[in-house]
């Protein structure tokens, strides 16, 4: 049942516009990252993969793609709707699927972030000439080594050299760290006590 | 790993919603429909971001509800090819590993993007179990279930609906990402520390 509905037809020609997905001031909402080329308007009738038979209806997509999102932008909208650590979870306004979102964002490096910093590092790595996708990664993980933020970045010998301590420094200096990350002098203490254990472990 | 989608939607509204406001009524509705539901190459959605209009509440005949014609907009889960992601351990087999978001379990990570060179053994401690060792310079390193992987999104498919299942199989997945560790930077958190 993939036929098209007229009034889908109807809407699709109305709302073609050449815009491109920046800048979303019209709906108050602010979106950092939204430069993210628009699929063009994908247009197709599909079904809903859900059991209720009520859904499987015909719904069109106007905008597949209306502007990424940074972690911390869908944790603060969820805050907004309510969500907390609180583990009796009384909360009616949030769902269930959305809680489990909400407990692995809460656990990961954006937890601690505010738009001010995000704003802040976006600007500040403007001379660096990052791809959206790499700004995207680097704010959603916070690399603070070299190792991980090669992970992230295409050609990074090439583009950087040394200069890719200086990138890492930014980064830490301008996003906070992530939860679980112990401060430096006890973090290399656990480290090296850690990596003696594990290879007692692999001796053994 | 989060997209907003701008969507369109004809929607019929229960009659025992009418005693909230009808915004309120209308998110209900969606929420029920799209929450924790997979849109092919849309991706999974998270939440109903916000409502952009609502138009019609016209009763149709035959119908004792009325239709609405929504347009809204919701958070989408697509990781996109490159992201790098942190996930916990959910499986370990021969054939590769599983890993889970809490919120979604559906990322396996074959053999063959696996780190190279690595092997699938029994762990000494434990006979009983297997995991998976990466062997880099003589040193063997584990991955075992303590703490969180980073891996690197290599595809996102959305296999059709299947007609059939047999009996036991596993539960058919909407939405599969396949990971890969094969890069500096990936594997679990704790080899790079």
């Amino acid at each position: 049942s993939s036929s098209v509905s007229p009034l889908c037809v109807a809407l699709f020609s109305i709302s073609v516009f050449t815009g491109t997905s920046q800048g979303h001031s019209d709906c108050g909402v602010e979106t950092f990252l939204c430069f993210f080329k628009a699929d063009n308007y994908l247009f197709g009738s599909l079904n809903c993969f859900s059991g209720d038979e009520n859904a499987k209806r015909i719904f069109c997509r106007q905008k597949s793609n209306d502007g990424a999102l940074t972690n911390f932008e869908v944790l603060d909208f969820l805050r907004s709707r309510g969500a907390t650590k609180d583990p009796t979870r009384v909360m009616n306004s949030i769902a269930p699927s959305e809680f489990k979102v909400f407990d692995y964002l809460v656990e990961s490096a954006c937890c601690n972030q505010t738009r001010e910093c995000i704003n802040e590092f976006f600007d500040k790595c403007k001379n660096y000439k990052l791809a959206p996708a790499e700004i995207l990664n680097i704010i959603n993980i916070r690399p603070s080594s070299v190792v991980e933020i090669d992970s992230i970045m295409e050609d990074c010998e090439s583009r950087f050299g040394e200069g890719i301590q200086d990138l890492v420094d930014l980064v830490t200096e301008v996003l906070p760290p992530p939860p679980s990350e112990p401060k430096p002098e006890e973090g290399m203490e656990e480290d090296e006590g850690q990596g003696q254990d594990d290879e007692a472990k692999q001796g053994s | 790993m989060f997209y907003l989608s701008l969507l369109e939607h004809t929607l019929r509204l229960p009659p025992e919603l009418l005693k909230l406001s009808l915004d309120d009524s209308i998110k209900r509705e969606l929420e029920r429909l799209f929450l924790d539901k997979v849109i092919a190459n849309l991706g999974h959605v998270v939440s109903v971001y916000d409502i952009k209009s609502i138009d019609g509440g016209f009763i149709y005949p035959g119908q004792g509800a009325s239709t609405y014609t929504a347009v809204f907009r919701l958070i989408m889960f697509r990781p996109f090819k490159g992201e790098i992601i942190t996930a916990k351990l959910k499986e370990s087999d021969s054939k590769g590993l599983r890993l889970s978001l809490g919120f979604f379990d559906d990322i396996y990570v074959p053999a063959h993007l696996m780190p190279n060179p690595s092997s699938f053994e029994t762990d000494p401690e434990n006979p009983q179990y297997k995991r998976w060792l990466w062997i880099f310079e003589d040193e063997k390193y584990p991955i075992d279930g303590f703490d969180e992987i980073k891996f690197q999104v290599h595809n996102v498919s959305y296999p059709p609906i299947p007609i059939e299942q047999e009996k036991d199989s596993k539960p058919f997945a909407p939405m599969v990402i396949t990971g890969s560790l094969d890069s500096d930077g990936l594997g679990p958190v704790s080899w790079w520390s």
